[in-house]
């Protein structure tokens, strides 16, 4: 355990905050920023960690694509009326005027895109699986026990895909083409299955999927039907308010009604799964300072979504402006995301001045 | 000879562009079922539908981002914005958005192709109707042919497919004008559709509800175009202004390549200036660049914007395409000079119009939705109230590198 490690609901609140820009608006400035600021969290957060490479490897894969779709953009899209160059017309697909429109399109779609790949690597390497899964509601505690397994999965299989490259590397293999692959995929399919039967063997050590509360059937019947309830009512409500416009009142009834009744059947489900925490956790005042900058920054931009909508849009073909608008209180509502950064830096250096080793 | 002298001056504009010149056809349906129709001319052997809507001149907004090419969400007013193209069509069978048509053979085709991917070619008509619909089809174009959209200077109107004029409406319609500069002694063509009017008058004197008008005017001057019905009166003002830089050795009269021809004075006009005493200055000069002023008088269910005035620059047919014209030049009144084009029987149907003319149909005075304020056509400049906002933000990434610099000193001394 990093003992230095913020607490996770204080990080779930600046992941909200920092994603919020990235999925509400394609102005080129905000993303900027914001991809600076995860750029900086994910830097500090990455320093002697070991699963930081693959998450760096994922994030420039990102890029890659993204400096792909540039060009691609940029040739078949041909609308806009400020032209950089004129390809010939009689070339299919491509041929036509090339206009700076669709470079900032592009750009701007990728910048998105990059911003939320850093966003949530910062938050994976600040925050431990674990931690993350002792958050989720006893009723889908089992369900949070498979999806951290799985999110899991994909770190863990690039930091081995490493280390055996490495370890073949200094045995002297060298990769030559696809056949010399196999020594290298071998050994990482057995590692793979080994990690599993150790962590099914591990879980059920620890009692995983048994049931600490006696459940009679008929409640167990009751709660069943009412999740199924709650979903089909969740499902025509949905439904109604798309399809039946003029149903709205019953389309919203319908839905709050099944909102309803699913939560009481999870409720009722939660019920039956007991835990105990051996670690608590601790609430310190690095802790307080991430948690109210990451919900002061989301209220900021929620506030502005709901209510200035116009401020976040920005689209550079005609007949908008390519010029992105830039207001202050956005760009603080960003620039404060940075400051976690900083803590975790001065926490490292107070934690290593206690203990030089 | 003299009149071939006259057709040079007015072709002369433009006489790279002349050969192969191509015209289609394109209506857009509005939700009150109002139309806007319009000629446009392109010297490509076929442009995109996409493109062909771009170069009417309307207002077009369009999500260039879907995987099926572009899509038009908005002409004019009407339609949806970009971030929400089809934001009348949430699931169901029904939903309001821009579809697209073609006029094949004797009858409209919802089109199977999108906008981008169709070409057009001359003589096409092709139609945008806003209106319910599915994703098979929509709600039809009225029914037009290339010919009277395209060949609007034959005087008729177009027949049969134009409903009755209406009593109940004030009369409606557009007044329009190849440029709205010209230099000192060149001309330009006024031309003016109205609907549901009893009596139409240009500058007082009665004329066609549907017409063109050969202008030269020597200075800036206005021309206004009333048509009045039982039930109320539309006035439409067009300024014409006069650049008078433009060929400075050029008298007023007399210089072959610019002015018109002087003729026999015994003609008579067919249309008597407004201001026949005005040697001076006309009373209600405008100021100098203003393109429309609103019009004094009571405007009834028809705001001034409703004329639609396209920024396009017009290509003038050549001199060999254009029948000679007969041209008369009033020496008796100094100014302005009207100079009629008479609509001779041979010009009449083969002269193609080389103007982009708009019609407003069926009867519908102009909705609110369709001419209320116009978003200005691409704002590609650069605004400089945007420059403080620059400056906050090249501060803040400043701040943003400097703590990543620091961050990353930190991490190395670790």
């Amino acid at each position: 355990m990093r003992d230095e490690a913020l607490h996770p609901v204080a990080w779930t609140a600046w992941l909200v905050a920092a994603a919020l820009p990235p999925l509400t608006t394609r102005n080129p400035l905000y993303l900027t920023l914001t991809l600076l600021v995860a750029g900086i969290n994910f830097s500090v957060l990455g320093q002697g960690n070991a699963t930081a490479r693959g998450w760096a490897s994922l994030v420039r894969f990102g890029a890659t694509l993204w400096l792909l779709t540039i060009p691609f953009t940029m040739l078949t899209n041909h609308h806009g009326d400020i032209v950089l160059f004129t390809l010939p017309e009689s070339w299919p697909v491509i041929g036509g005027p090339i206009t700076l429109e669709s470079l900032l399109y592009g750009l701007t779609g990728g910048l998105a895109i990059i911003g939320l790949l850093l966003i949530f690597s910062a938050f994976n390497l600040a925050v431990d699986q674990a931690r993350l899964l002792r958050m989720a509601p006893a009723f889908a505690y089992q369900a949070g026990v498979v999806t951290a397994i799985a999110v899991a999965f994909v770190p863990q299989m690039a930091s081995s895909w490493q280390d055996i490259r490495e370890a073949q590397q200094v045995r002297g293999h060298r990769f030559h083409g696809l056949r010399d692959l196999l020594p290298l995929i071998m050994p990482l399919l057995v590692t793979a299955l080994e990690r599993a039967m150790q962590l099914a063997e591990s879980m059920e050590a620890r009692g995983f999927g048994g049931v600490t509360v006696a459940v009679s059937p008929r409640d167990r019947t009751i709660t069943q039907t009412m999740l199924l309830a709650g979903l089909a009512g969740l499902g025509i409500g949905l439904g109604a308010i798309g399809f039946l416009p003029q149903q709205r009142a019953l389309g919203v009834a319908l839905t709050a009604a099944g909102v309803l009744l699913l939560m009481i059947g999870f409720w009722q489900q939660g019920r039956t799964v007991h835990r105990t925490t051996y670690r608590r956790w601790v609430w310190g005042r690095r802790d307080r300072m991430v948690l109210a900058i990451g919900v002061t920054s989301a209220l900021i931009w929620l506030a502005t979504w709901l209510m200035r909508g116009e401020w976040l849009f920005y689209y550079p073909y005609p007949p908008y402006s390519p010029w992105p608008t830039f207001h202050t209180v956005l760009g603080f509502a960003i620039l404060m995301l940075a400051i976690p950064a900083l803590l975790v830096q001065q926490q490292r250096q107070e934690v290593g001045a206690l203990d030089p080793s | 000879m003299v009149l071939l002298l006259v057709a040079a001056s007015l072709g002369g504009a433009s006489v790279s562009a002349q050969s192969g010149m191509n015209r289609a056809a394109i209506i857009a349906r509005f939700a009150d079922g109002q139309n806007l129709v319009k000629c446009v001319q392109f010297s490509e052997a076929s442009i995109s539908g996409e493109e062909l809507l771009r170069r009417t001149g309307w207002t077009i907004v369009i999500d260039a981002d879907t995987d099926q090419g572009a899509a038009i969400c908005k002409v004019n007013e009407t339609g949806c914005e970009v971030d929400d193209c089809f934001c009348r069509c949430r699931g169901g069978s029904q939903c309001e958005y821009w579809s697209y048509w073609h006029w094949i053979g004797d009858e409209w085709e919802y089109s199977d192709w999108g906008a981008t991917d169709y070409d057009v070619t001359d003589g096409a008509l092709e139609g945008w109707s806003w209106g319910p619909g599915n994703w098979v089809t929509g709600t039809e174009p009225p029914a037009f042919t290339f010919e009277q959209i395209c060949n609007a200077n034959t005087t008729q109107q177009p027949a049969g497919n134009t409903p009755e004029p209406r009593q109940d409406l004030p009369p409606s319609g557009d007044f329009e004008s190849e440029e709205l500069t010209v230099a000192r002694g060149a001309c330009t063509v006024l031309d003016w559709v109205i609907f549901d009017a009893e009596q139409v008058t240009l500058d007082g004197a009665p004329v066609d509800a549907q017409d063109r008008l050969e202008v030269c005017p020597t200075e800036t001057r206005r021309y206004v175009l009333v048509a009045t019905n039982a039930i109320g009166q539309l006035t439409r003002e067009l300024t014409i202004t006069v650049s008078g830089d433009a060929p400075p050795a050029s008298p007023p009269q007399g210089a072959p390549t610019t002015a018109p021809p002087p003729q026999p004075p015994q003609q008579q006009p067919t249309l008597p200036p407004v201001n026949p005493e005005g040697a001076g200055p006309s009373p209600i000069l405008p100021p100098p660049n203003a393109e429309f002023t609103p019009a004094p008088g009571p405007i009834l269910d028809a705001p001034p914007q409703a004329v639609e005035v396209t920024a396009t620059p017009i290509i003038r047919p050549a001199v060999t395409d254009t029948p000679p014209a007969f041209v008369l030049t009033l020496t008796a009144f100094p100014t302005p000079v009207l100079v009629a084009r008479a609509q001779s029987d041979t010009a009449g149907d083969e002269r193609p119009s080389p103007t982009p003319i708009l019609v407003a149909l069926a009867g519908g005075a102009a909705s609110a939705e369709q001419v209320a304020a116009r978003p200005a056509a691409a704002q590609t400049a650069f605004d400089p109230a945007l420059l403080p906002g620059y400056g906050v933000f090249l501060l803040m990434m400043a701040g943003l590198l400097g703590a990543a610099a620091w961050v990353w000193q930190r991490g190395r001394a670790r």
